[in-house]
């Protein structure tokens, strides 16, 4: 989706993720993030609040995109998880302090 | 049947010996178509000794020397003074045969004669047959009696079926005798705490070879009595001290390894004196426990070297004896030690002794496929297994794929809630984690372009509050690259290892030919995120 704000327009991506962040659905994450890159949009804001699970390959896709969107003066942004399995591992591997993270994606669209 | 001339008519004197030798010819034909219908002597030499009597109208027969028999017709009693006599004798391996005849009638001519003399060869051959029947019976009992008396002395081995239960340590053995006795012998004892175990092999076979393997097995259970207060030595000396003589005095020799292990301390003392196949199995590393000490009946004093190890769980020690290596196919090839002991270390992450044995013995018969067994077979198992008691564990194997992970966490949250313990049923989200990041490395590395079948096994064991989690593969051998990513230098990859290390309180992983296997344990607590962590700088509000 497409968010704009009210003094200029910036094109900022959201992607929601539901259930497991795992090896599998990092595949997809990396392929949508890759998409929004190709069609310009390198301000993204990953929306965990519902996923479940997030292990060390999901952290992978994210850190990805994120060194990707940076490089275009963009980010990753992260709407936090509402259970602790899927935060857990953005703490154990200090992730937590790399990504601009937060509870809601207005809090991130404040942010930018 | 013959006729005494009565008359001087000189063409009936003709007719009358005509009929006469041919009433001999047929007497003798059927002395000697006389069909021998037993192997009895007594009954040998009635059927040779009456046809005879009949033929040559003989008053009495008597043979004396080796044997004693006499055979006298009813009208014997009328014939004494004057009775023609011949004699004759042999020589037989039993002794002399002398054959006695008389006859009232008339002289022996030259045909009685000759008659007589075949009849005593035929009496000659008739007692050495009768004899060498006899002995053959007595061979056949006396062997027999032997085989029994050799499985009796198995007696004195333990029963393998009612093993020793003691926490920490998983003994299985197997032993399958020989149809010829081999002199195999094992035993153990749980004693405080410790099992002390025992494999040996007498040399030689059959029924000696027994006999001194139940001495053996006595000395060793006595010396193990005796002397487990003062170390594995003294029990070693004492069994090298008592069995020395009895050997020595038969010409014979006992190749034997003891040991002990103590659950406790995860320790384990062996000695070795002239046994193999003897080894350590750790699916880290397997190796030889090589002699250090001759076979015991061969040298009084002799010092053994104590090997002693530290065991890690799952490590097994392994006693065979030498009927296993040295078990032949049909082309005559030995199935080998040093295949035997790859075997083994190949299958040193099976989940339990037993499994291993049977693996082992699986493999013995496949190489023998038929060839008769030669020597006992013998392969007794110690392991290290300090969850071996405890109720059954927990295990689920899964395909080595990113799909099939996704049971994981479930099955984990059921496993953890029937060991009822609180604390790690709190620690389910992490313990899920480790173990999944252990998992995806066996798919994205063991396994790495993995094919059909390709497969994993977890499972679960509580130990003292202790949950222990293992995770087994047939992959490819995992690399270690030795560095963990920066925290502070993000990068993409390379934190799955860094996340198991922080979530599991320790973490053993073993790799070899036979894949690779991690251990780890999770304390039932929960496990403080790293400290020191300043608030998010980039985070908002």
């Amino acid at each position: 989706m497409t968010l704009e704000t009210s003094s200029h327009e910036i094109r900022i991506g959201s992607i929601p993720i539901d259930g497991r962040l795992d090896a599998l659905r990092a595949v997809e994450l990396r392929e949508q993030i890759a998409a929004e890159v190709a069609a310009g949009t390198v301000r993204l804001i990953i929306d965990l609040r519902n996923a479940e699970f997030v292990d060390s390959a999901g952290l992978a896709a994210l850190a990805k995109g994120m060194k990707t969107c940076r490089e275009r003066g963009g980010d990753v942004r992260i709407v936090r998880s509402r259970h602790a399995d899927a935060t857990r591992v953005f703490a154990l591997t200090r992730f937590d302090q790399v990504f601009t993270m937060a509870d809601s994606p207005e809090d991130l669209l404040r942010s930018w | 049947m013959s006729a005494v001339p009565s008359a001087p008519d000189p063409l009936s004197a003709v007719t009358a010996a005509l009929v006469e030798s041919n009433d001999r010819l047929l007497g003798l034909i059927g002395l000697t178509g006389a069909a021998f219908r037993s192997l009895e002597e007594d009954e040998l030499l009635d059927t040779v000794v009456w046809p005879t009597i009949e033929l040559l109208q003989l008053e009495q027969c008597t043979i004396g020397g080796a044997i004693e028999r006499h055979w006298t017709t009813t009208t014997a009693d009328a014939t004494t003074a004057d009775a023609h006599v011949w004699q004759t004798s042999r020589e037989l391996d039993s002794g002399r045969l002398e054959l006695l005849v008389t006859r009232s009638a008339e002289p022996f001519g030259t045909a009685d004669t000759k008659i007589l003399e075949a009849v005593a060869n035929l009496l000659g051959n008739s007692i050495r047959i009768a004899r060498m029947h006899a002995d053959r019976l007595t061979q056949a009992v006396v062997e027999r009696e032997h085989a029994q008396a050799a499985r009796l002395t198995a007696t004195a081995l333990p029963l393998t079926d009612q093993p020793p239960e003691i926490d920490g340590v998983d003994l299985w053995v197997h032993a399958r005798p020989a149809r010829t006795t081999g002199g195999d012998l094992f035993t153990w004892f749980a004693i405080d705490d410790r099992i002390w175990f025992a494999v040996g092999d007498v040399s030689g076979k059959g029924l000696p070879a027994a006999v001194l393997m139940s001495v053996a097995v006595t000395m060793v259970e006595a010396a193990i009595h005796r002397h487990h207060v003062d170390g594995i030595e003294h029990v070693g000396d004492a069994t090298n001290r008592w069995c020395f003589q009895r050997f020595s005095d038969a010409d014979m020799f006992l190749t034997l390894a003891v040991g002990c292990i103590d659950p406790a301390t995860a320790t384990a003392q062996v000695m070795n004196f002239g046994h193999s196949p003897v080894l350590v199995v750790s699916p880290a590393a397997s190796k030889r426990l090589e002699a250090s000490a001759p076979p015991i009946g061969v040298l009084l004093d002799i010092q053994a070297q104590v090997t002693h190890l530290q065991l890690s769980e799952g490590d097994t020690i392994a006693l065979g004896t030498d009927g296993l290596t040295e078990q032949f196919n049909a082309a005559g090839q030995a199935f080998g030690e040093d295949p035997f002991d790859t075997l083994l270390h190949a299958s040193a992450c099976s989940p339990d002794a037993a499994t291993l044995g049977q693996t082992v013995l699986a493999a013995v018969d496949s190489h023998a496929g038929g060839t008769e067994q030669s020597d006992d077979q013998t392969l007794m198992l110690v392991r290290y297994s300090p969850a071996a008691r405890t109720s059954t564990s927990p295990q689920l194997t899964i395909d080595a794929t990113h799909l099939a992970l996704r049971t994981l966490g479930p099955w984990l949250a059921g496993a953890l809630n029937e060991f009822a313990d609180q604390g790690l049923i709190e620690r389910c989200g992490e313990i899920e984690l480790a173990l999944h990041e252990v998992a995806t490395n066996v798919v994205d590395h063991a396994y790495a372009g993995g094919a059909d079948g390709d497969q994993m096994t977890i499972d679960l064991r509580l130990i003292d509050n202790k949950l222990i989690a293992r995770i087994c593969d047939q992959g490819r051998p995992f690399v270690d690259p030795g560095t963990r990513p920066d925290p502070d230098d993000p990068q993409v990859r390379g934190y799955g290892l860094m996340i198991v290390e922080q979530l599991a309180s320790t973490i053993e992983q073993a790799s070899g030919s036979y894949g690779n296997r991690w251990t780890l344990s999770f304390e039932s607590r929960p496990v403080a995120l790293p400290r020191n962590t300043p608030p998010n700088p980039k985070g908002t509000s």
